[in-house]
């Protein structure tokens, strides 16, 4: 199974937590991009969680790259939302409460551009410094990714601990 | 690769200040009653910095006239489908509408409209955005009620009163 059919299988499963579906579906990134070296792959697992889940397929210095629309799940018409999160990432506002959506997005810009510039992106990004649940996440999302290096199954396990709240380990299929 | 993140910083920056609406409309609505309509443009962002917001521009016209004013523009996170059932006509000459955090009213048939923003209207309010409108209910004899939820606690949930069709709420 593909990313996408894989993210549109969860997308539709109601027995699983928004966030529980955002650290599978990190997994299965690494799964269908990592490869044998998911170290020089990693540029490809990051990419792939942009075009599957925003509206963007890469971030970086130059600028930002649109995604294909037919390609994105979750991301307009029925949409991943908030629950699962740990309670201070959660936003319950209707027209911004794919938590998953801002997750990536962040995870992104601070694995492309580094922890401190990510922050910075958050920032602007969200139009506040203010510790809001999204700011908050930006935060975290940038710090994840300024320390990914491909290893997909430990990203998987910390967004389950630092992102969902959860203190067992998450057993992955 | 410090020049280069010092560039990037300093045009993020520039970007970030001059972030605003795009040409490019999403989706379109329009209604209207027999003496004043009302249309929904959702449109794109220009220059997105990480994740694109979408920018829902409320327009009001008279019933016969194509002379469109805007009322409010919403910025939102998402794309989401324009909230048709939060465009509502009381009677011929009374209207409102909703979204996010804005409300807005007329009471002479779309001539003119009085915007109310819960950032600036909801008692003891911490900071920007901190609550969204959940519900509206106007009656025709101008009573009603609205729900301010917050954003952060789906049980935090704030009710002022009115009595002039909304354009004042205490």
């Amino acid at each position: 199974m593909d990313f996408r059919d894989y993210a549109k299988q969860l997308l539709n499963d109601t027995s699983k937590s928004d966030c529980l579906k955002l650290a599978l579906m990190i997994y299965k990134a690494g799964q269908v991009w990592g490869g044998s070296d998911t170290f020089h792959n990693s540029d490809k697992i990051v990419d792939g969680l942009l075009a599957g889940l925003t509206e963007f397929s890469s971030i970086g210095l130059t600028g930002t790259t649109a995604s294909d629309p037919n390609y994105r799940v979750g991301v307009t018409g029925q949409r991943f939302g908030t629950s699962g999160f740990k309670p201070e990432y959660q936003d319950y506002e209707p027209a911004s409460e794919n938590q998953v959506r801002h997750f990536v997005g962040f995870f992104a810009a601070g694995y492309s551009v580094g922890v401190p510039l990510g922050d910075v992106a958050v920032y602007l990004n969200e139009g506040t410094v203010r510790r809001t649940a999204d700011v908050r996440l930006g935060e975290m999302a940038s710090s994840l990714g300024g320390n990914f290096f491909g290893n997909y199954k430990q990203l998987a396990q910390d967004v389950w601990h630092d992102v969902c709240g959860q203190s067992s380990n998450l057993n992955l299929p | 690769m410090c020049l280069v993140n010092l560039a990037w910083t300093v045009s993020l920056l520039i970007v970030g200040c001059v972030t605003q609406r795009g040409d490019h409309v999403i989706r379109t609505w329009e209604t209207a009653n027999k003496t004043f309509k009302v249309r929904v443009n959702e449109y794109d962002e220009r220059r997105s910095i990480v994740l694109p917001h979408y920018y829902y521009s409320f327009d009001g016209a008279g019933i016969e006239s194509n002379r469109w004013h805007e009322i409010m523009t919403v910025r939102t996170d998402e794309d989401i489908e324009i909230p048709k059932d939060q465009v509502r006509f009381v009677n011929d000459r009374v209207g409102y509408l909703f979204m996010v955090g804005k409300y807005a009213v007329t009471t002479d048939s779309g001539n003119s409209w009085q915007v109310w923003d819960s950032d600036e209207n909801t008692p003891n309010n911490r900071y920007p955005n901190e609550r969204f409108i959940k519900q509206v209910n106007v009656n025709t004899d101008g009573n009603g009620t609205i729900q301010l939820a917050s954003r952060s606690n789906p049980k935090d949930t704030i009710e002022l009163r009115t009595n002039d069709y909304g354009i004042n709420w205490k």
